[in-house]
């Protein structure tokens, strides 16, 4: 597809680094020469100069064939306006990024006036992702599948575990409820998990199954799966704000220890219940006077990723047992993983992941067969979920006589809303719904997982 | 830097230049002459040496401008060292730097030669002579993206190192689609020059040779007179307008398929071309007709010849200019140093930077009077930023500074200062033919071998614009961190 984006941050960057490398025609408008130097010495794609919402800008960036536009500049209302003219002009689709709080109940009206076919507001997804996080505390990431039937959940090996020390054919015997485990990252290296693997403290294991199974599952790990009660946040961001609605609603208590005095006041406007204290969130004095060890959950949500660091550590050491970051520098990722924090969140890389879920979207109906594809650990991995057409090689022939290829996983079937965890003896029929992992690359069909 | 990707893309390029040595082999075949042992030795070589080294494997494609710049200097030199193998195996050009010399001035489209009778030579070997300009002229690089667009990490380096001009661009976001176009658009033209040429009443293997050369805007001719040979006005017609549209930016001819006239006709630098190759015939012209005794058509198209073919950096003759006056001369020398467009398959310093050189003078004039005045240097209304201005300056300088370094050089073997002058100006900027002994009926046979190998480190520096070469022979791209 034809895609052009406008605004080459972080966002703008890290789509362009990910579509271009699966064969888009990508176009990157900015203002800052630096920017476009470097996208266009690091990726494979087209480079202008120029302001995004003028339409000279946008023809010659080539909008009367593109197929989606894409407004992810810092500015809302460049973004607004950008799209708008996109669309005048003949761009199919158009997304903008869209965060001040003004315009947070205004989407569906947004979408509707300004034609808008997405609306995306960074802060929000990542409020709505730690609150998802909350819900579930034992695991780092909860992905879904199939109308949410199927849970795909990340969660960090203990010591303590039972799994660890057992093959997996062992164990899968003593295992209380179907689950199947699709990946495994070891020291940056992806495994795709086979009979004699044996699980080690500290693998980053990722697990499918029924919603009910995957909570017996962790049952039997012995992780607390009590609901989380007590909430702390540092730093009054807007993620805060929105996160702090959310886990309102859920009936959580939630207390927020913000540093400004002038914003204190105003999220004392904004949010009703919430205890606002003021305070530096890094002062282990003022956490401490705080009780933090008495929090369920501790999320760090300043703007500086250093700030979120010293606090979310300090929490950790405390034994606070669930501790989520915000970091907004991604190469700091695998540095703050090895220290312990798996729960990190990225606004901006949320918003990314979002953005691209809706042109993979897009693309199926441009005849690629992918209902829905993520990235998994560090993007090594990949977890696809497609429809499955009549194939001679692969439609009715039991699993163990497939010839597969290596490193190909079939995690899920799911047919007549009902979940198969398959074994060697189950089959795939047209129509059914298939969840395949792999770390191979992205695969745009199912018959590319036969050798 | 990290030399196995180096490596590995110049294994690439090696086995793509055994795989272009074969259609001179059939030829050889066909004629069963005695060259076809020396093809079949050559593309072995070539094509092992490619595979060895095509072998390596590297953890992270990570291709960086240092990288980029070395594999294309690496690839270029690398390449002439094997092009020159069928010359020099097959005893056709029996000293291996006189077979160096023709293969690199075939590469970097220079067309000058040190053969004295080129008649002589077999089919398959003119061919494979030819060839070379048609590769070189677009790029083996560019060529080898278009079909192998995953080189490397960030091949954008490579396209820039090979492409002359000082910034150029891809067409389209993708740089493998890009190059595709542009060989697309390279191999229609010439399909077409070569039925015209046909049409005219070349024989038909003579049409692919002329159009070769015409296309890379080479020179290298199967007569000894060049195109004067045929004695043809249609021909020389042709070969002027080819030649003329081959030193037009690619880009220009992208936007004509996608019907964008309008941006066509506002191209500065097309417009700066198009006036002095005018009013380089006008002169030439004026001053010639007089003192031959030509008429009006055919000063018009002795002069056309003469200016296009200098001016693009090809180097035909269809008239022996060596023998006008030193008006026109003077004229010629000129336009040589300008050259052709950039993103063309011309050399020289090129009609962009003559654009920007001029247009600095006249700022520089206007802020002496105006101490106070801010402006800044627009081509095609966009402001060019100061990286790019400053690299042209450089470029410049360079540029002089190699031929001064090189006149003194070649002055040892005692030729006039015409020739010599001319000689270092014709391998620079990739021409072929310059004035006296090395004029249009002259050869390069009569230099030493030290002045052979000034000219094709000229022949080099010109074709790839002076800075990849440089960084590769530079110590501090070798060292490790």
């Amino acid at each position: 597809m034809k895609i052009i984006i406008v605004g080459g941050g972080k966002v703008g960057y890290t789509l362009a680094q990910q579509l271009s490398t699966e064969d888009h025609d990508i176009t990157l408008v900015d203002n800052d020469a630096d920017v476009l130097t470097h996208a266009d010495e690091t990726l494979d794609i087209m480079c202008i100069k120029g302001n995004g919402a003028s339409a000279e800008i946008l023809k010659s960036a080539g909008i009367y064939e593109a197929d989606i536009l894409l407004a992810v500049t810092d500015s809302d209302e460049l973004n607004m306006i950008c799209c708008v003219i996109g669309k005048k002009l003949g761009a199919k689709h158009t997304v903008a990024r869209v965060r001040n709080t003004d315009y947070s109940d205004e989407y569906k009206m947004l979408r509707e006036e300004l034609e808008l076919d997405m609306v995306i507001n960074p802060e929000m997804e990542a409020a709505a992702e730690i609150a998802q996080m909350i819900q579930y505390p034992f695991a780092a990431d909860v992905e879904t599948f199939a109308n949410n039937l199927i849970e795909l959940v990340e969660f960090r090996v203990l010591e303590t575990d039972p799994i660890i020390n057992k093959n997996l054919l062992e164990l899968n015997n003593h295992l209380p409820s179907k689950v199947l485990f699709c990946s495994v990252m070891r020291e940056e290296e992806v495994f795709i998990p086979k009979g004699n693997f044996v699980f080690l403290p500290d693998d980053l294991v990722q697990v499918i199954g029924e919603r009910s199974s995957i909570s017996s599952f962790f049952k039997y790990l012995g992780r607390n799966s009590n609901k989380a009660k007590n909430v702390t946040i540092i730093g009054g961001s807007r993620t805060a704000i929105y996160l702090t609605w959310l886990l309102e609603e859920m009936g959580l208590n939630v207390k927020i220890i913000e540093l400004d005095k002038e914003r204190c006041l105003i999220l004392n406007d904004v949010l009703t219940q919430a205890l606002i204290i003021c305070g530096d969130g890094t002062d282990q004095e003022v956490l401490d006077s705080e009780n933090i060890e008495a929090a369920d959950v501790i999320v760090a949500l300043t703007d500086r990723d250093e700030e979120n660091l010293i606090s979310s550590l300090y929490a950790h050491q405390c034994g606070v047992p669930k501790v989520i970051l915000k970091i907004n520098r991604q190469n700091y990722f695998p540095i703050v993983q090895k220290l312990g924090l798996d729960s990190i969140i990225s606004p901006k890389f949320i918003t990314a992941t979002n953005i691209l879920r809706y042109i993979r979207a897009l693309n199926n109906s441009q005849g690629i067969a992918v209902e829905k594809l993520y990235r998994i650990l560090d993007n090594k991995a990949e977890v696809a979920e497609f429809t499955v057409k009549y194939s001679p090689d692969l439609t009715d022939i039991k699993l163990q006589d497939l010839n597969l290829k290596e490193d190909v996983l079939i995690a899920a079937i799911l047919r007549n809303k009902k979940i198969i965890i398959p074994s060697g003896s189950d089959v795939i029929k047209e129509h059914d719904k298939v969840i395949v992992v792999t770390k191979t690359g992205f695969i745009t069909d199912l018959n590319e997982i036969l050798v | 830097m990290k030399i196995k990707i180096v490596l590995k893309v110049l294994g690439i390029v090696l086995f793509w230049e055994a795989a272009l040595m074969v259609p001179s082999l059939l030829i050889s075949i066909i004629d069963n002459s005695y060259e076809i042992k020396a093809f079949i030795i050559a593309i072995s070589a070539t094509a092992l040496a490619g595979f060895l080294l095509s072998r390596f494997k590297f953890v992270k494609p990570e291709m960086r401008k240092r990288e980029g710049y070395a594999a294309v200097a690496l690839s270029w030199l690398v390449m002439s060292l094997f092009g020159a193998l069928p010359f020099y195996l097959s005893g056709s050009i029996p000293s291996y730097i006189d077979a160096l010399f023709e293969t690199v001035s075939g590469f970097t489209t220079t067309g000058s030669s040190i053969v004295r009778n080129v008649e002589i030579m077999p089919r398959g070997l003119l061919f494979w002579r030819s060839f070379t300009h048609w590769i070189g002229g677009m790029g083996v690089l560019v060529f080898t993206m278009a079909l192998v667009p995953s080189i490397g990490g960030h091949p954008v380096f490579l396209m820039r190192a090979e492409s002359p001009g000082p910034s150029p661009g891809k067409l389209v976001p993708k740089i493998g689609e890009s190059s595709k176009i542009l060989y697309i658009i390279y191999t229609v033209m010439t399909a077409i020059l070569v039925i015209l040429l046909i049409l005219a009443g070349m024989p038909v293997f003579n049409s692919f040779i002329y159009a070769f050369g015409t296309a890379g805007t080479g020179g290298f001719s199967m007569d000894n007179l060049s195109v004067g040979a045929y004695n043809n006005p249609w021909i020389e017609w042709i070969i002027t307008i080819g030649m003329f549209l081959f030193g037009v930016n690619f880009a220009l001819y992208y936007l004509l398929i996608r019907k964008e006239f309008k941006h066509i006709f506002k191209n500065e630098e097309f417009k700066l071309y198009c006036f002095y190759v005018v009013l380089g015939i006008a002169l030439v012209v004026i001053n010639v007709m007089p003192k031959f005794d030509y008429n009006f058509f055919e000063a018009l198209r002795h002069s056309a010849f003469t200016v296009s073919t200098l001016v693009t950096t090809t180097g035909y003759s269809a008239v022996d200019f060596n023998l006008w006056p030193m008006f026109s001369k003077s004229v010629l020398l000129t336009l040589m140093i300008f050259g052709a467009c950039a993103g063309s398959t011309g050399g020289g310093v090129k009609s962009v930077r003559i654009l920007v050189l001029i247009k600095t003078l006249y700022y520089e004039i206007n802020h002496t009077i105006h101490p106070k005045s801010v402006q800044r240097i627009k081509i095609d209304g966009k402001a060019l930023d100061d990286d790019t201005l400053k690299s042209i300056l450089i470029f410049f300088f360079a540029y002089i500074f190699i031929i001064i370094l090189s006149v003194i050089i070649v002055s040892l073997d005692n030729f006039d200062f015409m020739t010599s002058f001319s000689a270092v100006i014709a391998t620079v900027s990739n021409i072929g033919p310059g004035f006296e002994v090395v004029g249009p009926m002259g050869n390069y046979a009569d230099f030493s071998y030290l002045s052979k190998l000034i000219f094709i480190a000229d022949m080099i520096l010109g074709r790839l614009e002076i800075m990849p070469v440089i960084a590769l022979f530079s110590p501090v791209i070798w060292r490790r961190n």
